[in-house]
């Protein structure tokens, strides 16, 4: 996998970085490879350190049929979010998708 | 970062050759599509003289997009997109193909596509009057997002990154926070610049807010709808795969019930399949 460069605050805790941090006077603040925590970004933060290599997590990522269908759930899982009917909405677009590659395999 | 940070994001995109070159061959459609007088063949004689563009055009009309009989020249492409959609695709395939190579781009051309023949598919569904115009909306709402790929592409690729996280914020919410300004708003000075009617203006800067819209609510809510079942089809957003909370909301203003909506799914399903086979 190859190495991305990333925006270090929206990364959850448990995302490892993969290259060596430096903070931007030069100095090494952490070796590779690292695992995030709020702790360390904090310590990240406060050193001005606004941006970390992670590995690119599309590299691999199949867009068969079959992937789709085992993410559908990631997909529509904000929907129970919603006011009203999401969980309904939600079970109707699982079921009409699910039934759609059913009959074409 | 502030407005001013804005203007060079477009002076960046733009010093890489982006709207402002748009082959020759485009300009001549777009200025022959100012014209009511002209014709389909009109158009047809004009794509010819760049065979590379001749091309696509005929590469996109067999692509599945369209559920008609097997196009194979010039003439039968251009009856076969529509003027309208013509002039979307004119200006999309440019951009599209001159940036394939940078990351997402793929992918949002992909989810373009599908959204165009979504929006075409509800909108013949429910009767709306110009299932052009939903079209070529469908076709063109994230083109600002190519903008953000091109020119802001460690925020883009962060983004990225991030894009199955479900305590993330929406693209749409997340671009407005951290850069100021979203890809709906680039999209919309992107569709101003090339004078595309108000309605479809509206189509792409509030496909997120189909509320605010003034020139057309219908249908840049219909826009919205066929954005979020391309997304749920999994043909998706590269930096957010969510169905938004609020394609229920939309999917009542269109009083789209469970029934029709299972009908629309179906159809969008066997469509986008065939563009991947």
């Amino acid at each position: 996998m190859k190495p991305v460069r990333v925006r270090l605050e929206p990364l959850k805790s448990g995302t490892v970085v993969v290259s060596d941090i430096i903070d931007p006077s030069g100095r090494l603040l952490v070796k590779a490879p690292a695992t995030l925590d709020e702790t360390l970004k904090d310590l990240l933060r406060s050193h001005g350190v606004r941006e970390v290599f992670i590995e690119d997590r599309r590299e691999g990522k199949e867009k068969s049929e079959n992937s789709e269908t085992a993410t559908l759930e990631v997909r529509l899982s904000l929907l129970e979010r919603g006011n009203g009917r999401g969980l309904d909405l939600k079970r109707l677009l699982t079921e009409t998708i699910e039934q759609f590659h059913r009959e074409k395999t | 970062m502030k407005m001013d940070d804005y203007h060079q994001i477009f002076e960046n995109f733009e010093r890489e050759n982006g709207f402002s070159t748009m082959p020759e061959v485009v300009s001549d459609i777009l200025n022959a599509l100012e014209s009511d007088r002209t014709s389909l063949n009109d158009v047809a004689e004009i794509i010819k003289k760049d065979p590379g563009f001749a091309a696509n055009i005929l590469k996109y009309a067999n692509s599945g997009a369209y559920l008609l009989a097997k196009t194979s020249t010039i003439e039968q492409a251009v009856k076969t997109i529509g003027l309208g959609p013509l002039k979307g695709l004119c200006l999309a395939l440019p951009v599209f193909t001159r940036y394939r190579h940078v990351a997402g781009i793929g992918e949002i051309w992909a989810h373009s596509r599908a959204t165009a023949i979504c929006c075409q598919i509800i909108a013949k569904t429910v009767g709306f009057s110009e299932p052009d115009i939903a079209e070529t909306s469908g076709l063109l709402h994230d083109i600002g997002k190519v903008v953000l790929a091109v020119s802001t592409s460690n925020f883009f690729q962060s983004q990225i990154q991030i894009a199955d996280s479900p305590d993330r914020e929406a693209d749409w919410r997340q671009e407005k926070k951290l850069l100021g300004f979203n890809h709906c708003f680039i999209g919309a000075w992107f569709a101003r610049k090339f004078r595309l009617p108000s309605i479809l203006v509206d189509g792409i800067l509030w496909h997120h807010e189909f509320e605010k819209s003034t020139y057309g609510r219908d249908m840049t809510c219909l826009t919205f709808i066929g954005d979020q079942i391309a997304a749920a089809i999994g043909l998706g957003h590269p930096d957010f795969v969510f169905v938004e909370p609020e394609f229920d909301r939309a999917l009542s203003h269109m009083k789209i019930d469970d029934s029709l909506l299972r009908n629309i799914l179906m159809e969008c399903l066997r469509r986008i399949n065939m563009i991947a086979a």
